[in-house]
């Protein structure tokens, strides 16, 4: 498949099955190996940045950082921005202990015992939330005693995710430390609620107590909209959508029958946790996007909870109304390949990636992912035993992206020996590839710049593929009958890409 | 005027660390290299206010060298030298080797103590390409501590003072310290507004520069350090070349009476006061041919006169800029935060506000957190508030309508046309902006 004479190939990249690819990577602990076969490779975010804005979709909450106050302010940076206008969520306070010079080589205990007393008394929260940081970490302050301390004077319940920057660096890996974290805040249930289901994994989307901002409601809902209209549908409650809420909102989840999830790499594992201490079980099924998938995953649910003629109906109606519009885009699409980008920018997605490609396979495509690091998949073990048990095993493109520069789509094609009219590029994130001089089909997916009215942000459900098969034969009609190039690709030129 | 500064141990404000202060710096500088020796949380918010250059500038890379957490609790230095080997061979082997490389730790590299001197000297050894590391972490203090450093490491590279200084030249400092999401352009507006004064701006540090200029560092008469915040080792380097600070408390140039102010003063410095009133005369002839008898200005400054805000900016940019909202528009500013990271900055704000105390009731709030800026808006009844895109959803949370005008280009200026909103001509600008605003708070939204 591959071109010998490619750029990509004799930079040493080859297409693989995602599940050859896993097993070749060298697991994230190695890191003596990592560093022989990945040159710079660093992560995205950090850790802290993961487990605090994963916190941002609580509410009456606030977040203490134990460490520099410029810790704090890279979160609150992204936080502001992306997580509070793009997503509704209130303003997340984030007070930060203020470490400096001396607490780094004397201890900061005692700043954190002072803070969380004097947040208790200025914030006056439900919850505090206690982060530390890389230089809180290396000192080895004792977290867990100070927060035992300061509790006696507190009217907040105090908890805390161990988030210092330079541990688990790997997005997955971060991940399923932090979100395990949130069972702490959760209380043994003395009673089920029948035929309630909580959604887990919904990151950045806020739900206050089942609602969310007015805007994503009515005219972008998010994923869990479209989870919960469909459970709704079949007769079932939506009880808890997490991480969001207050503490009682959180502390309650696990009176519901069952968890199912949405995002895999923030959902299963908190679901397996519930499960070993609370009981609660879960359904694994994940991003569900397409037909097949979404079919799929409700009627599972249904098969759960006995909802069997409900879902039967419910789907039957949906999948009637969606196949005027998935069988055009099945003949426009049909045969070509699917390039679908795991992230331009952090090289860290692979669900929704993963999810994308099997609904678009699902329309006859050929889906090929590129540009997710080899690090992180290794780190999304979940997110890939849960696709590979599904037999879901698509190719993607295995190298060293060095440096983590994201790589031209040009070359990705000529790899694949593929003309322009040949390929749909689904990008994520921001400087997709784009060329002045080509004119390929581009579908971006990205949640916060993907917005469409009425589609939830990552495309889940029967709302979702509609709205996908829309964008889809927007692009291709967009693509085919233009001969200009777009402002973007003028201007973007050969700027960033390594190959 | 009251004043409000609490004690206490938390910190909640705008805060970026050394090494953000250290990148805006090294940034600045044409075909510079940044190696950053740090985790990838520091790395990724560097290469964010990294992009504050970019814009009218040049984009310098910055190369991460991939630190792991067994690099973090070991050691990472021979990474260091193997990624500064790799960029700096890289680079060579296209033809364009860099002019100077900055080695940049945050906190976790900075604690477990990686030998960066030895590694940079080793490696600018071997390759004669000038390497400046330094230690920038966040614990070690904010944007002013990691700009000082940074600074004080270039100017040492100009070893010549001039005996006879001509009279007529300055240096502007540290422009991305100003405090305005427009800095670059306002920086330009600085520049051209001294030039047409008769004051040479000799080298502007850091801003499309070029290395080979440090050498005319000390041809300058004064040193502006535009924001007022100490610049504690560079001014002892100045103070050793003999290379003067200006020391007179000045407003930022914004608005028509802050400008006229500022330039009067320091063309006074330079003895070229007729010079500067010239060059004050023509741009307020060309705002007043965009504006006189337009029904649409007179509409708009109407309907923000007397109106009443809150601001959290820079202490010298918020306090430069409340003057300008109550003497050039009528705006009442209510609430001020204000946020300094040494004392100078903070006194010199405080002392421009004196001047408007008698004209208004307002409360400043010294480096307050964003809860007791959110409080004091509220109780303070604000139309509307002025700050950063980052305190913009604190604002709504209020349901208090936001203006972005201060804090950094990055994520927060949707504004692409090069133009200033410093000085007479950016009235213009800051018109439009305040226009946006008076929309968002008085047009009815559910019609």
């Amino acid at each position: 498949m591959t071109q010998t004479d490619s750029k990509l190939s004799k930079a040493g990249y080859k297409w693989q099955k995602v599940s050859e690819m896993f097993s070749e990577t060298p697991p994230v602990t190695a890191h003596c190996e990592l560093n022989k076969k990945f040159q710079g490779y660093t992560g995205l975010w950090c850790k802290l940045i993961m487990a605090v804005t994963s916190y941002a979709m609580t509410k009456n909450s606030v977040a203490v950082i134990h460490g520099p106050a410029n810790c704090a302010w890279a979160v609150r940076n992204f936080c502001s921005t992306n997580y509070s206008l793009y997503y509704g969520n209130s303003f997340l306070h984030m007070p930060v202990t203020n470490i400096d010079q001396n607490s780094v080589i004397m201890g900061g205990t005692n700043a954190l015992i002072k803070t969380l007393k004097e947040v208790d008394r200025d914030y006056n929260p439900e919850h505090i939330m206690v982060f530390d940081t890389c230089s809180t970490a290396l000192t080895a302050d004792d977290i867990e005693s100070a927060i035992n301390t300061a509790q006696k004077y507190c009217y907040a319940k105090i908890n805390y995710v161990s988030s210092a920057g330079f541990t688990s660096i790997p997005l997955g890996k971060s991940i399923e430390e932090i979100t395990v974290k949130y069972t702490d805040i959760m209380e043994p249930p003395s009673d089920i609620l029948k035929d309630t289901v909580n959604i887990l994994g919904q990151y950045k989307e806020q739900h206050r107590n089942g609602k969310c901002c007015k805007n994503k409601q009515k005219k972008y809902p998010d994923d869990a909209h479209e989870l919960q209209r469909m459970i709704e549908a079949i007769g079932l409650k939506t009880h808890r959508i997490l991480i969001s809420g207050n503490l009682d909102y959180i502390k309650t989840a696990p009176q519901a029958s069952v968890n199912v999830i949405s995002c895999p790499t923030w959902g299963i594992p908190l679901a397996k946790k519930m499960q070993e201490k609370f009981n609660t079980p879960y359904l694994p099924n994940s991003v569900p996007i397409g037909i097949n998938a979404t079919s799929k995953w409700l009627c599972d649910l249904a098969n759960y909870t006995g909802k069997q003629n409900e879902a039967e109906i419910f789907i039957a109606k949906e999948i009637l109304e969606l196949k005027e519009i998935f069988n055009k885009t099945k003949t426009l699409v049909e045969g070509k390949a699917a390039l679908i980008e795991c992230g331009r920018n952090s090289q860290t997605a692979f669900a929704r990636p993963m999810a994308l490609a099997r609904a678009l396979q699902e329309l006859g495509m050929k889906p090929y992912l590129f540009g997710l690091h080899p690090v992180e998949l290794k780190a999304k073990e979940t997110d890939a035993e849960y696709f590979l048990s599904e037999g879901f095993d698509p190719m993607i493109l295995n190298g060293n992206y060095a440096f983590q520069q994201p790589l031209n789509i040009a070359e990705v094609a000529k790899d694949l020996n593929l003309g322009e009219k040949e390929y749909i590029y689904f990008t994520q994130d921001v400087f997709p590839s784009a060329k002045m001089d080509s004119n390929v089909p581009r579908v971006e997916t990205g949640v916060h710049l993907r917005r469409v009215i009425n589609a939830p942000g990552r495309g889940v459900g029967f709302r979702g593929a509609k709205a996908l098969y829309q964008s889809i034969i927007e692009a291709v009609n967009y693509s085919s009958n233009n001969s200009k190039a777009t402002l973007y690709g003028r201007v973007h030129g050969d700027f960033y890409e390594y190959i | 005027m009251n004043i409000f500064e609490r004690k206490i141990q938390y910190k909640d404000l705008m805060h970026p660390g050394s090494f953000v202060g250290a990148t805006l710096t090294a940034s600045g500088i044409k075909n510079a290299v940044i190696i950053f020796h740090g985790i990838s949380g520091c790395n990724i918010e560097a290469n964010h206010f990294r992009s504050d250059q970019i814009p009218g500038g040049n984009y310098v890379p910055i190369i991460p060298i991939g630190l792991n957490e067994a690099d973090c609790v070991l050691g990472g230095r021979e990474k260091l030298i193997n990624t500064l080997r790799t960029s700096i061979k890289q680079a060579i082997s296209r033809n364009k080797p860099p002019e100077i490389v900055f080695v940049l730790t945050s906190d976790a590299t900075s604690i477990v103590g990686d030998d960066i001197y030895s590694a940079a000297k080793l490696v600018e050894e071997e390759t004669g390409v000038k390497i400046i590391a330094l230690d920038t972490p966040g614990f070690a203090g904010g944007l002013v501590h990691g700009t000082d450093l940074a600074l004080a490491e270039l100017v040492q590279f100009s070893k010549n003072r001039l005996k006879d200084t001509p009279p007529c030249k300055i240096n502007l400092i540290a422009p991305h310290l100003i405090g305005s999401k427009n800095w670059t352009n306002d920086t330009d507006e600085i520049i051209r507004l001294l030039e047409a004064a008769g004051i040479e701006v000799n080298l502007n540090l850091c801003r499309n520069f070029e290395m080979k200029n440090i050498c005319n560092f000390g041809e300058a008469k004064y040193n502006y350090v535009l924001s007022s915040e100490e610049l504690i080792n560079f001014e002892k380097i100045c103070a050793e070349y003999s290379s003067e600070i200006l020391k007179d408390n000045l407003p930022l140039p914004i608005g028509v009476a802050n400008t006229e102010e500022w330039l009067l003063k320091i063309s006074e410095k330079f003895d070229t006061q007729e010079k500067a009133k010239e060059i004050l005369a023509k741009d307020a002839e060309f705002i007043q041919k965009q504006l006189k008898f337009n029904y649409n200005f007179s509409w708009i400054t109407t309907l923000m006169y007397g109106k009443k805000c809150g601001l959290l900016a820079h202490a010298k940019f918020g306090a430069s800029l409340a003057r300008c909202l109550l003497w050039d528009f009528g705006i009442f500013p209510k609430v001020m935060g204000l946020i300094a990271e040494t004392e100078r900055a903070k006194k010199e704000a405080l002392e421009l506000l004196e001047e408007i105390k008698n004209q208004a009731e307002f409360n400043v709030l010294i480096n307050p957190s964003y809860f007791e800026y959110g409080n004091a808006l509220r109780q303070a009844e604000v139309d509307f508030a002025i700050g950063s895109i980052q305190d913009k959803p604190l604002c709504l949370g209020h349901k208090i309508p936001h203006l972005s005008l201060s804090g950094f280009n990055f994520f927060n200026q949707y504004n692409f046309i090069p133009y200033p909103y410093f000085g007479i001509r950016g009235v213009l600008g800051l018109l439009t902006e305040l226009s946006r605003i008076m929309e968002e708070t008085f047009y009815c939204k559910e019609i």
